[in-house]
C-alpha cells in the first residue's frame, strides 16, 4: 500500500494583476512505505512546490487534486490543528539550506529536544510556560528525557561526540554536520515519511556521499520512507529505489530506478542522461537539450517539452497520455501511443546548441518533426 | 577540450602564468588592537602553491569548500594581494603591482564569477556592465563600443536587444553568458573561471561548457577553471590540480588524475561522485571527518586525520612534498608518503579503524 | 548592426527610463500623486509669492486686525497686526521650504560623502571620519544655532547651517552602514576586476545601490527640518523677528489659540500637509529607483 498517494495534483499561485502561475499541473506521485523515492527535475519543474504541498506549506496557493492520501487519509481534508500533528509526527521535512532552517540562537541539542517534546513519545511537559521557561531561563536540563533523546538522535545520524555537539550552535558546525542535525531533528518525531528538499545540493561531494549513505541507512534500519528531491541524476541513481522525473510542472516519466536508468523511455529523460558530462564526449562537445524550459505562463498546450523535443510531432499538442513501459515504469509521451517502441530518439549536437536567445529550439539539423527519427544513441 | 599537447622542448607553448609558492593568509582578528594584543591567528587559505598555465591550455583546480581554490584563483588574478610568493604573468612579476600598474594587467587577465546575479551591478543594464571595461581601458568608445558589445552578445548566444535588460530580468543561463561577455570584451589572454556552471541546471551546464570550449578555440584563450565538480573539470581541462587545505596534493593531465589517481584524497573524491551508471555504491567507505581548521592545520600531512591509508607516525610527522610519478604523462605529481613505498606495501596496509582514527584526530588537533 | 540598443537616452545625464519609471510609479499611486502635487503647489506658491500674493506681507490693515479666515478680503484671515495671513504664508513658504530643503541637502551631501568614503575605505580612515562625525553629533544643535546667532547675528543662513550641521551624522552613519554591506557584494569585486579605480567604484557601483534608504531619510529629515526651523524662529534665534516663516507664524499664534485660532492652525496644517506630501513622494521616488521592484512601502 502506498504511504503517499497523490493523483492529478495541480498547484496554482495567484498573482497580483497578472495571470495565475500554474506551478504544478497534473502530477501523480506515489511513495511506498520504507523506500527512497527520488523526485527529479530542473529549476522550474515544480518539484519543490510538490514537496511543500505534501506538508501543506503553500500559503496562498490553490491546491487541487483527485487524491492526496497519506496512509489512506485525505491530507487536505484535515484541519490545520490536525495537520500540525501530522507535521513532525508523521511527515517531517529536511531543507536545503541548513543554516537558515535552524534557529541561530538555540543550541542544536535544544532544537532537537524541542521537536522531541512536541512530537515524540517522551513524557515531558511541552506547554507554553515550560517552553518559555526553557527558552529564556533554564534551557533543557541535561537529564531530561528529551535531551537524552536528542543526543541519541545525533549519534544515530553519525555525529561524533554527540554530547559535545548538542551544546553547540548551528553556525559553529560545518555544512555536513548541520545537515545531519536537520535529519536528526526530522527524526525526532518518529515520522514515517521524510521529505528532503535538495538536502545535499549545497554540500561538497565527499560530504554529500556520507549524507546520502546516512539517509540510505536510516531508511533501511528505521523503515522511514524518504521523498528525495534533487536535480542530480547521479544522486538518484545511487540512493533511490524509485524515481519520478518532472519537467515544467508535469511528470514525464516514473518507475523504479533500475528500470528508468537502463531503459529510459521519455525523450526528456534521455536528454538529461546524455547531458551529464562523463568524460566520453568527443572533441569537447557535450550533447545538450537546446533552449530552456518555458515559463509557467508560457507553457505550450499538451506536452510542455514539445518545443525542445527533437521527436515532437503533431500529436504532442494533445494532453499527456500514460504509457506503461513495464510494470511500474510509466512514460508520458505521445511517441508511444501506437503501442510500439518508436526507436531511439536522436540527440545529435546541433549547429547552435548554445543558443539561448529564445525559449525554443534553434535550427537543429535533425529537424524532421512530423515523425520520430530513428538513429541510435552513442 | 583543446587538444594541445606538449611537444619537443623547442615547441613548448610559452608559460603565460607562473605562480610560485603563493600564499594568501587572512587575519582573523579585526583592527589594530586585535592584531597586536589578541588574536593574531591567520586563516591560511592558500599556503604555498605552485601553478603554471601555458598559452592555449585549460588548467583545472579542483577542491571542496575550504580548500582554498577560489582564493587561489583570486590571488593569481590579483583581485587579492598575495601574502607571499611570486606571480609571473607573461614575464612580468605582478605580485607587487598595485593600482595603476595593475590596470593593463586587468585587461589581459579576466575573471568570471560563480554567481552571475551577484557579480553584476543590479542598477546597471547588462549592456552597460559589459561595455564598461572598454571605456576603462580606452579600447573603444561611443558607437563602436556598443557595436562591439552587441557583437559579443550575439557570439555567446544572446540577442543584442538584451543589452538593455537588468540582471534580474534575465535567466541564470543568460546571466552567465553576460558574465562571459564581460570577461571577454577586452580580449584577454587568460580567463579565470570560478565555478562557472555550478549554479546551473545540468542541461544548461552542458550548453555553457560547449560555449566556453568554442570560445577558447575562436579567441585563442587560456583558461584557469576552478570547480568542485570533477565531471565538469574532466570535460574541459587539459591539466588538473587537486587542492586540499590550501595546498596542491596532486596534479597531472586530466587522464592521469582520473585513470591513475595517486593521492588518497583524490581517490576519495573520485569515489564520492554520484554516478549514474554505477548503481548503488554500498561498498564504498565515504570520507569521514571534516575539512581541517584553516587557522590551525594538522601537523604533517594535512589530510592525515581523514586518510584511509594513514601511516601512523610518518604521515602525522612530515608534510610530504609533491613528487613525480614514474611512467605517466607530463608532470603527474602527488604529495603522499606512499610514493616512497612500494605498490605492494600500499595495497596490504591496514588503515586504522574508526575508533583509532578518532584518537588520532583528537591528538593532531586537525 | 544598429546601435540603438546600447546607449540609453539621457537628458541632463540622467537616464530617461528612470524618469519614465518615476512617472509611472507616481501616476499609478494616488498617494504619491497627492504628495507630489501638494509639494509642487507649495513650491510654486513660494517662488511666485511676489506675483501671486494679494497683499504685501508687512502691510498692516488696522481695520481688520485678527480677522478670521474666509472673511473677505482676507481669505485666510489676518494676524494681530492686521497682516494678511495668506500672503505671509506664501512668503513664509519661501523660507520654510527653502531652509528645510536646503539644509537637508547640504547635510546629505556632506554626510553621504563622509559615510561612503568611511565605509568603503575602512581602516583608520573609517575610524577618523566617524569620530569626526561623532563630534558633530555630540554638539546639541540648539547650542550650535545659538553660537552661530551670537557670532553672526540672526538670519536665514545661520538657520540653514545649524540644521545641516545636525543632520550630517544621520546621513553619514546611514550611508556608511549601507556601504559596508554593499562593498562585500561580488559585483564590487567584479568592478575591481574590470579595472575600475576606487573613486569610480564608489560613485558608479556602490552609491547607486545605497540610495534607497537615503532617500527615505531625506524626506523624513525635511519634515524635521521644518519643525526645527519653527523652533528656532519661535525661540528668536532664527530668522529676524518680523520675517514670516511657517514656524514663526505658528509661534505667534500660540497664545491666541482661543481667540484667533487661524494664526497657528493654518501654518500648522500647511506644515503637516507638506511633510506628508514629501514623505509620500519620497516613497515613490525610492520605489522608482528600485530596479528590482523589491520593497514595498513601509
Amino acid at each position: 500500500m502506498s504511504l503517499l498517494d497523490i493523483e492529478d495534483l495541480a498547484v496554482t499561485f495567484p498573482v497580483e494583476d497578472g495571470p495565475d502561475v500554474p506551478a504544478v499541473d497534473g502530477v501523480d506521485l506515489q511513495v511506498a512505505a520504507g523506500e527512497i523515492h527520488g523526485l527529479v527535475g530542473e529549476s522550474g519543474s515544480g518539484k519543490s512546490v510538490t514537496a511543500r504541498s505534501i506538508m501543506r506549506l503553500l500559503d496562498g496557493a490553490e491546491v487541487s487534486a483527485d487524491r492526496f492520501d497519506y496512509r489512506g487519509e485525505d491530507l487536505y481534508a484535515k484541519s490545520e490543528a490536525e495537520m500540525r500533528r501530522v507535521r513532525g509526527d508523521e511527515i517531517a521535512m529536511v531543507f536545503q539550506d541548513s543554516l537558515s532552517a535552524l534557529n541561530p540562537v538555540m543550541t542544536v541539542g535544544e532544537q532537537i529536544a524541542e521537536v522531541v517534546r512536541h512530537h515524540g513519545a517522551v513524557d515531558e511537559s511541552a506547554g507554553l510556560l515550560s517552553e518559555l521557561r526553557r527558552k529564556y531561563v533554564t534551557g533543557t536540563s541535561k537529564s531530561a528525557p528529551s535531551w537524552r533523546r536528542a543526543v541519541d538522535l545525533l549519534e544515530t545520524v553519525g555525529i561524533p561526540d554527540p554530547e559535545e555537539v548538542a551544546t553547540t550552535y548551528p553556525h559553529q558546525l560545518s555544512g555536513g554536520q548541520r545537515q545531519r542535525v536537520m535529519i536528526a531533528s526530522a527524526l525526532g518525531g518518529d515520522p514515517s515519511l521524510i521529505v528532503a528538499d535538495e538536502p545535499t545540493t549545497a554540500l561538497d561531494v565527499t560530504v554529500e556521499a556520507s549524507i546520502l549513505d546516512e539517509l540510505r541507512r536510516l531508511c533501511d534500519e528505521f523503515d522511514v520512507a524518504i521523498l528525495l528531491i534533487t536535480h542530480d541524476l547521479g544522486v538518484v541513481a545511487e540512493t533511490c529505489d524509485s524515481v519520478t522525473v518532472m519537467y515544467s510542472g508535469s511528470v514525464m516519466e516514473h518507475g523504479r530506478t533500475d528500470q528508468l536508468f537502463e531503459n529510459p523511455a521519455h525523450p526528456y529523460t534521455k536528454g538529461l542522461l546524455r547531458s551529464i558530462p562523463d568524460g566520453t564526449a568527443t572533441d569537447g562537445e557535450l550533447t545538450t537539450i537546446p533552449g530552456s524550459a518555458p515559463e509557467p505562463a508560457e507553457r505550450p498546450a499538451g506536452c510542455p517539452f514539445r518545443d525542445r523535443c527533437p521527436a515532437a510531432f503533431d500529436a504532442c499538442t494533445d494532453p499527456l497520455p500514460e504509457h506503461v513501459v513495464d510494470a511500474g515504469h510509466v512514460a508520458r509521451c505521445h511517441l508511444y501511443t501506437d503501442g510500439d517502441d518508436p526507436g531511439e530518439v536522436s540527440w545529435e549536437t546541433a549547429a547552435n546548441v548554445d543558443d539561448e536567445t529564445n525559449g525554443t529550439v534553434g535550427d537543429t539539423e535533425t529537424a524532421d518533426r512530423t515523425t520520430p527519427t530513428e538513429v541510435t544513441d552513442g | 577540450m583543446s587538444t594541445h599537447t606538449t611537444t619537443t622542448t623547442e615547441e613548448r607553448p610559452r608559460e603565460l602564468l607562473q605562480a610560485s609558492n603563493v600564499k594568501k593568509h587572512f587575519p582573523v582578528g579585526e583592527g589594530l588592537f586585535d592584531r597586536l594584543f589578541g588574536d593574531d591567528r591567520v586563516v591560511r587559505a592558500v599556503d604555498g602553491v605552485d601553478l603554471t598555465v601555458h598559452a592555449g591550455e585549460t588548467v583545472g583546480i579542483v577542491g571542496e569548500s575550504g580548500s582554498g581554490k577560489s582564493t587561489l584563483g583570486r590571488t593569481v588574478s590579483r583581485l587579492y594581494d598575495p601574502t607571499d610568493g611570486s606571480i609571473v604573468f607573461d614575464n612580468e612579476h605582478i605580485e607587487t603591482y598595485s593600482g595603476r600598474a595593475l590596470r593593463p594587467i586587468r585587461r589581459r587577465v579576466q575573471y568570471v564569477f560563480q554567481d552571475p546575479l551577484s557579480a553584476l551591478n543590479p542598477r546597471k543594464t547588462v549592456g552597460e556592465s559589459v561595455a564598461r571595461p572598454l571605456s576603462v581601458h580606452d579600447i573603444a568608445s561611443g558607437e563602436e563600443k556598443w557595436e562591439r558589445v552587441a557583437d559579443l552578445f550575439e557570439e555567446v548566444g544572446l540577442s543584442a536587444s538584451q543589452m538593455n535588460a537588468y540582471p534580474h530580468e534575465l535567466s541564470g543561463g543568460q546571466r552567465q553568458r553576460v558574465g562571459l561577455c564581460r570577461a571577454l570584451v577586452t580580449e584577454p589572454d587568460l580567463v579565470v573561471f570560478d565555478e562557472p556552471v555550478s549554479a546551473l541546471d545540468v542541461t544548461l551546464q552542458a550548453q555553457i561548457l560547449n560555449l566556453v570550449n568554442r570560445l577558447q578555440r575562436e579567441f585563442d584563450l587560456s583558461y584557469l577553471l576552478i570547480s568542485h565538480d570533477l565531471t565538469v573539470v574532466r570535460q574541459v581541462c587539459d591539466r588538473i590540480a587537486v587542492m586540499y587545505a590550501g595546498e596542491i596534493v596532486e596534479r597531472g593531465s586530466a587522464r592521469d588524475i582520473f585513470e591513475n589517481p595517486q593521492h588518497p584524497y583524490t581517490r576519495s573524491l573520485l569515489d564520492s561522485i554520484p554516478q549514474v551508471g554505477g548503481g548503488r555504491k554500498s561498498d564504498r567507505e565515504p570520507l569521514g571527518g571534516q575539512p581541517p581548521s584553516a587557522t590551525n592545520p594538522p601537523n604533517g600531512c594535512r589530510f592525515h586525520p581523514r586518510c584511509p591509508e594513514f601511516i601512523d607516525g610518518r604521515c602525522s610527522g612530515e608534510n610530504p612534498a609533491l613528487q613525480s610519478i614514474e611512467g605517466d604523462g607530463p608532470a603527474h605529481e602527488a604529495a603522499c608518503h606512499w610514493l616512497d613505498q612500494s605498490e605492494g606495501e600500499r595495497a596490504t596496509h591496514t588503515p586504522p579503524s574508526r575508533a583509532e582514527r578518532e584518537v588520532i584526530r583528537e591528538s593532531s588537533g586537525g | 548592426m544598429s546601435t540603438d540598443y546600447g546607449e540609453s537616452e539621457t537628458r541632463f545625464g540622467i537616464r530617461i527610463d528612470r524618469f519614465e519609471r518615476l512617472r509611472e510609479t507616481v501616476a499609478g499611486d494616488y498617494k504619491a500623486t497627492f504628495g507630489l502635487t501638494t509639494v509642487v503647489l507649495f513650491v510654486l506658491a513660494a517662488i511666485f509669492a511676489p506675483e501671486l500674493a494679494p497683499y504685501d506681507p508687512m502691510a498692516q490693515d488696522f481695520a481688520l486686525m485678527q480677522a478670521p479666515s474666509l472673511s473677505s478680503p482676507h481669505p485666510l484671515g489676518t494676524d494681530s497686526f492686521g497682516r494678511d495671513l495668506l500672503t505671509r504664508m506664501m512668503y513664509g513658504a519661501r523660507i520654510s521650504l527653502g531652509v528645510s530643503l536646503g539644509a537637508v541637502t547640504i547635510g546629505a551631501v556632506v554626510g553621504v560623502s563622509l559615510g561612503v568614503v568611511a565605509g568603503y575605505v575602512g581602516g583608520w580612515v573609517d575610524d577618523a571620519l566617524m569620530r569626526f562625525v561623532d563630534v558633530l553629533w555630540a554638539f546639541p544643535w540648539l547650542l550650535v544655532a545659538i553660537m552661530l546667532v551670537a557670532v553672526f547675528g540672526q538670519g536665514v543662513w545661520n538657520v540653514v547651517a545649524a540644521i545641516a550641521f545636525a543632520y550630517i551624522d544621520d546621513f553619514a552613519r546611514l550611508a556608511r552602514g549601507e556601504v559596508l554591506s554593499i562593498r562585500e557584494e561580488e559585483f564590487v569585486l567584479a568592478a575591481k576586476n574590470v579595472g575600475l579605480g576606487d573613486v569610480q567604484i564608489m560613485t558608479e557601483e556602490v552609491l547607486p545601490n545605497a540610495v534607497a534608504p537615503l532617500i527615505v531619510q531625506f524626506t523624513v529629515l525635511v519634515a524635521r527640518a521644518m519643525l526645527a526651523e519653527s523652533t528656532l524662529s519661535f525661540l528668536g534665534i532664527g530668522v529676524k523677528p518680523t520675517t514670516p516663516t511657517w514656524g514663526a507664524l505658528l509661534g505667534q499664534g500660540r497664545s491666541l489659540i482661543g481667540q484667533a485660532w487661524w494664526i497657528s492652525i493654518v501654518p500648522g496644517i500647511a506644515i503637516v500637509v507638506t511633510v506628508l506630501g514629501i514623505n509620500l513622494f519620497g516613497d515613490a521616488l525610492r520605489d522608482a529607483f528600485d530596479v528590482r521592484g523589491e520593497g514595498g512601502s513601509p
